[in-house]
């Protein structure tokens, strides 16, 4: 029976056995592959390598933006934290007391000899941190604050990863009631280098680099790529024959520009926002994938304009190296450099356009012949101007002012009334004003409501019997009520009549108005690859107000709709646009309908909106002979700046080109400013009563070749004030070659 | 038969103190422990190969520890079974001292070192002894001798004051602590309860009864050993969620059996997986892994093969000896061997908890190396000890007997 028993034991032995013996099956042939894979992959170890930004150019191949190499110095993140005295002064501590004392030492003697050596390496990095201070020829302070700013960075990082970490940690062990505690593991920021110096110069590389050779495990000195704008600082030299009087000399004069197309091209930040890593992610938390375009910590993004909205244009992706570690074979996949951008704009025309709005030029000042009473003179102006190919609906410049570099020189109160970071050509909204104008005669037209030789009565005012609302702005006591009388649709865009475009408007009705607004581009963003990725949440910026459906159903309700309706024909109430808006509706006005969404990339386009609608011609040529006559006559809106009691002269001085052109002067809400000089903006201080300066004109040889567009910020009569600028814009057109004998082509 | 013939006169009670030498000779006759030996000295160097494939520059000492092992083996064959027996109390004794010593809040750290918190060490200045070690031979040794002529294990009650005999060292040894040890001894009791004819029903009992004990002490589980439990259960099943935490060394090891597949990797590439794939204790707990990532599952097969050698060879002394207290030894060696093997490869291979236990023969570690080789000398001893020297009637039970 004794050995039946030995005989049992052995057999359970063998049972036991067998059942670890089929779990070695399971892992080495059923699950072998997978297994294996994953063992491999262990082998190898992955380095990215950088990549570079695509460069920006403009439309003759001129770079606006690159590129360049260029050496960061970088620090580890135990060296910004100070971590690293710690760490230091154990391995010191361990190697002044030899490893078997070491070993041999309670937890409280080991701290004993750790104090020992802590002060002396604590020095060490105090006077590490100085002589970077020095050879970095930083203010004081300034370091502390770049490691600040890390650390602040990366610390929230920090948080926000643990806590999704947590979160799932905990929904992972939801149905047991004792699963293990949470640790959170230091993130790769923590384990990282962080730049602190981007873009020494050489000398100071090689500073860093002696460093780098002394106390590696401290900072590191990187080849890294940096952005250029080239013509971050231009001159351009200006012929001052042909500006108005005050302002003209014979003399040209050399105008300093900064940062020219700043607001167009944006620039690049770094490091990176937490919105940017969690748009597109270097690696997935949840799956681990890498995303060679995904952002890390040091990388560049693009910040506003171009930069921002082609960032995934302009980016690339990272190259990498996959090293095995036993045999230390490489394998490379070269990096994808950014593709370049080839925008429409013409970097010549865009830096005089620049110059033409600059202080030294003065047109943007307040200047006795605009006639504002309620401003200082001289007081700089914000304001913006658009210039479009009409035949191609490109873009060749797009100015706004303050520019971004003039920001970066303003004191702060300024920054808050000017406002530099808005780009007033592309996304600020303003009332458009008389310049909606000869699109509500062009839609009224097409709707047949009017035709080219339709009169229309002006009586001062459009309501019969109510004098006091919907007046012509001529009728007015101090004209003693003066009236257009009856008006063709031509001259009726000239003298700017109100009362003419009350009666189309009031013809047409609300919807149809909105409609045809919407025809010409109003109520939405019309340029590719310019919407601001983070901005979504202005839903007006860019696009401009038009009543919608809900708002028209509430005006009807209310009985307001014929008025909201004769007020929107003359570019008041419910309507707004941006100054690229006003330019492209003329440019289709230009075109006799058709549309061609404006573009700032070469070849690139938003596909049109719908079926084009071709207006009538003779309206088409009515609206342009309007617009000759407003800015050739001497009764047109745009013709002429008044010096004084009968001292005239001619807006325009462009001979043999043609201008056709439009005024406006739209209600401007108030204008909040530093009224009192004390350098704080009190509630309640603003300037009431002014005006928002429009002109928008067509310029060319025979016909009309680009709309210009331009808008001054408070400025006053859109002829007097805007349109000075205007006829500058077109004479840079000729220096240009874009008009005129010396025209090339492009 | 002439060499029998000697060797009966030189074990026989007339030979009062015969030569150690002799004794060898009659030792080194062929039988059964042979084959423990034969096993047990390729396992040995089966693990000297996969200590020096996974820890470099340790092989060395660990030759100088096998050395030692099989010389204290010879030694340990030397006495008769006769001797063990008389000396398990006194040795229990001393072991139970040294058990006690590690428990002692103030003795010196010179004598006792904490490691991880644990206090398994005294310290023997040339190297290090693990009391616990000697406690699973002493222990065969005392529950043998208890057992070998006793019929009172053959009724329930009977057994209590033999569980006594294992809860003690048990006791002790779960307050170092050292859980993973303190469960070998539960296998080897019931062995050799078995084997001394304990009725199954009784001790499946006493199955049932541990097991409702155990499982009301769960909750009392720290919640680490509770959390390696979930994780087990996790591992078996599949799941990767622990894999980076305290899964970490199962799923290494899983991975890294996995990927040695049928026939394993050359030398070089196998010590870089190894390396690379960071496999904590790989020349001490987790030497199966190496063993699997080096020779494959057909590696891992002739491993399981020499044990079973050793298990059949152990079983086969305990069947040919007379001795009661041989067989008794026999058995509980064998079955200990074999527990300590199963568990430390159904480790690696992620069904068990990992306890830090060795693989036997194989691992690296001196003093278990050594008390391992012990077990074989033992078995060696009672393998060559005489058949047919019985004094009382021969350890044979039936179940008709009560």
């Amino acid at each position: 029976m004794f050995q039946g028993r030995v005989v049992v034991l052995g057999l359970c032995v063998v049972a036991v056995n067998l059942v670890l013996l089929l779990q070695l099956v399971r892992l080495a042939v059923v699950d072998g592959t997978h297994h294996a894979v994953l063992a491999e992959s262990r082998l190898h170890e992955q380095s990215w390598l950088p990549t570079w930004r695509g460069s920006i150019l403009d439309r003759s191949g001129r770079v606006l933006a690159r590129d360049e190499p260029a050496y960061d110095v970088a620090f580890s993140y135990d060296a910004i934290t100070g971590a690293w005295v710690r760490q230091r002064a154990v391995r010191e501590a361990r190697r002044v007391a030899g490893a078997a004392a070491w070993s041999a030492a309670s937890p409280q003697q080991r701290e004993q000899l750790i104090a020992r050596e802590r002060l002396a390496i604590q020095q060490e990095l105090e006077d590490f941190w100085s002589e970077v201070e020095s050879s970095a020829s930083l203010q004081p302070g300034d370091l502390d604050e770049r490691r600040n700013d890390v650390l602040a960075t990366v610390q929230h990082m920090a948080a926000v990863v643990w806590e999704q970490q947590r979160l799932r940690h905990e929904a992972r062990f939801s149905d047991e009631d004792h699963g293990p505690v949470f640790r959170p593991r230091p993130i790769a920021e923590q384990e990282a280098f962080h730049v602190l110096l981007p873009a020494v110069d050489d000398e100071t590389a090689i500073t860093f680099r002696a460093m780098e050779a002394r106390l590696p495990e401290l900072v590191q000195v990187r080849h890294a790529r940096h952005r250029v704008n080239p013509y971050e600082q231009d001159q351009i030299e200006l012929d001052r024959s042909t500006l108005p009087r005050g302002l003209r000399s014979a003399t040209s004069s050399s105008v300093p520009l900064e940062g020219v197309a700043g607001h167009l091209l944006g620039d690049v930040r770094r490091p990176v926002w937490e919105e940017d890593v969690a748009r597109r992610p270097f690696r997935d938390v949840r799956t681990g994938v890498v995303d060679r375009g995904g952002y890390l910590l040091d990388d560049e993004v693009g910040s506003g304009g171009l930069e921002q909205g082609w960032e995934n244009h302009l980016r690339g992706s990272r190259g990498s190296v996959r090293t095995r570690r036993d045999t230390g074979e490489e394998t490379r996949v070269a990096h994808e450099p950014g593709r370049d951008l080839q925008t429409t704009i013409d970097i010549d025309l865009q830096g005089r356009v620049e110059a033409v709005l600059s202080d030294a030029v003065g047109l943007l000042n307040v200047q006795p012949w605009h006639g504002t009473t309620r401003l200082d003179q001289g007081r700089p102006l914000n304001g913006a101007v658009v210039v479009l190919e009409i035949e191609s609906g490109e873009v060749l410049a797009s100015a706004s002012v303050p520019s971004r570099s003039a920001g970066m020189d303003m004191t702060a109160i300024e920054r808050e009334v000017r406002q530099p970071w808005a780009d007033r050509a592309l996304d600020a909204v303003y009332p458009p004003g008389s310049i909606i104008k000869p699109l509500v005669l062009a839609a009224a037209s097409a709707e047949g409501e009017c035709g080219a030789g339709t009169t229309i009565q002006c009586n001062g005012h459009h309501f019969p019997g109510q004098p006091g609302i919907a007046r012509c702005w001529i009728y007015r006591p101090r004209n003693n009520n003066a009236v257009h009388g009856p008006l063709q649709p031509a001259e009726a865009l000239a003298r700017s009549c109100n009362c003419y475009f009350y009666e189309l408007g009031d013809r047409l009705g609300l919807e149809r108005i909105v409609d045809w607004f919407e025809y010409f581009g109003l109520g939405r963003r019309l340029e590719p690859g310019l919407a601001p990725l983070g901005a979504e949440a202005d839903g007006v910026s860019g696009r401009g107000h038009l009543p919608d459906a809900q708002q028209r159903a509430a005006l009807e309700r209310r009985g307001e709709d014929r008025f909201e309706s004769v007020m929107l024909s003359i570019g008041q109430g419910g309507v707004s646009w941006t100054v690229l808006q006003a330019a492209n509706a003329y440019a289709i006005l230009a075109r006799g309908g058709r549309r061609l969404p404006p573009t700032f990339i070469r070849g690139m386009r938003a596909s049109p909106p719908g079926p084009d609608v071709l207006f009538d011609g003779d309206i088409v040529d009515a609206i342009l002979e309007g617009l000759a006559d407003a800015v050739t006559e001497s009764w047109g809106t745009g013709s002429r700046l008044k010096y004084g009691p009968g001292d005239y002269e001619p807006i325009f001085n462009v001979d043999p080109i043609r201008v056709w052109g439009k005024t406006g002067t739209a209600q401007a809400p108030p204008l909040v400013t530093d009224v009192d000089g004390d350098g704080t903006l009190a509630s309640g201080e603003r300037i009431d009563g002014l005006h928002h300066a429009w002109f928008v004109g067509l310029a060319g040889e025979v016909t009309p070749q680009y709309a210009v567009a331009v808008f001054v910020e408070h400025g006053g009569s859109g002829g007097r004030v805007a349109g000075p600028i205007a006829n500058q814009v077109i004479h840079a057109l000729r220096t240009t070659g874009h008009l005129g004998p010396q025209k090339v082509a492009r | 038969m002439s060499r029998v013939a000697t060797s009966w006169s030189a074990s026989g009670r007339r030979a009062s103190s015969p030569s150690v030498l002799r004794r060898l000779a009659a030792a080194l006759r062929p039988n059964p422990g042979w084959l423990c030996f034969a096993s047990a000295l390729a396992l040995s160097v089966l693990g000297v190969a996969a200590i020096d494939l996974s820890a470099p520059g340790m092989a060395t000492r660990h030759v100088v520890f096998l050395c030692l092992g099989v010389l204290v083996a010879l030694l340990a064959a030397a006495p008769r079974p006769d001797f063990y027996r008389r000396w398990a109390w006194p040795l229990a004794v001393l072991v139970l001292a040294m058990l006690v010593l590690l428990l002692i809040p103030f003795v010196p750290e010179a004598i006792v070192r904490p490691r991880n918190g644990a206090r398994r060490w005294i310290s023997l200045f040339v190297t290090d002894l693990q009391p616990s070690e000697l406690a699973k031979i002493v222990f065969m040794l005392v529950l043998a001798a208890s057992l070998r002529f006793r019929r009172t294990h053959r009724s329930f009650r009977g057994l209590l004051p033999t569980l006594l005999i294992a809860l003690v060292p048990m006791g002790l040894i779960l307050m170092e602590p050292d859980l993973g040890t303190a469960l070998l001894f539960l296998p080897t009791l019931m062995a050799m309860l078995i084997a001394a004819g304990a009725r199954y029903i009784d001790l499946f009992k006493i199955m049932l009864v541990g097991l409702v004990l155990a499982s009301a002490m769960l909750p009392m589980l720290r919640p680490h050993q509770r959390a390696r439990i979930m994780a087990l259960v996790a591992q078996v099943q599949g799941d990767a969620r622990y894999e980076n935490d305290i899964g970490y060394q199962g799923a290494r090891s899983m991975t890294l059996i996995g990927a040695g597949g049928m026939e394993g990797h050359e030398t070089n590439h196998a010590s870089m997986l190894l390396r690379y794939n960071h496999l904590p204790e790989r020349h001490n707990d987790m030497i199966f892994t190496v063993i699997c990532a080096r020779w494959g599952v057909w590696g891992a097969i002739a491993t399981w093969g020499a044990y079973l050698t050793l298990l059949l060879g152990g079983l086969l002394v305990a069947v040919r000896s007379t001795d009661p207290f041989g067989r008794l030894v026999a058995v509980g060696i064998s079955i200990m061997v074999m527990t300590q093997m199963l568990i430390n490869s159904g480790m690696c291979l992620g069904l068990f908890p990992i306890t830090g236990m060795t693989l036997p023969f194989v691992s690296y570690g001196g003093s278990s190396l050594v008390v391992n080789w012990i077990m074989i000398g033992l078995l060696l001893c009672i393998a060559r000890s005489p058949q047919r020297m019985v004094w009382r009637e021969p350890f044979q039970f039936s179940n008709a007997e009560h």
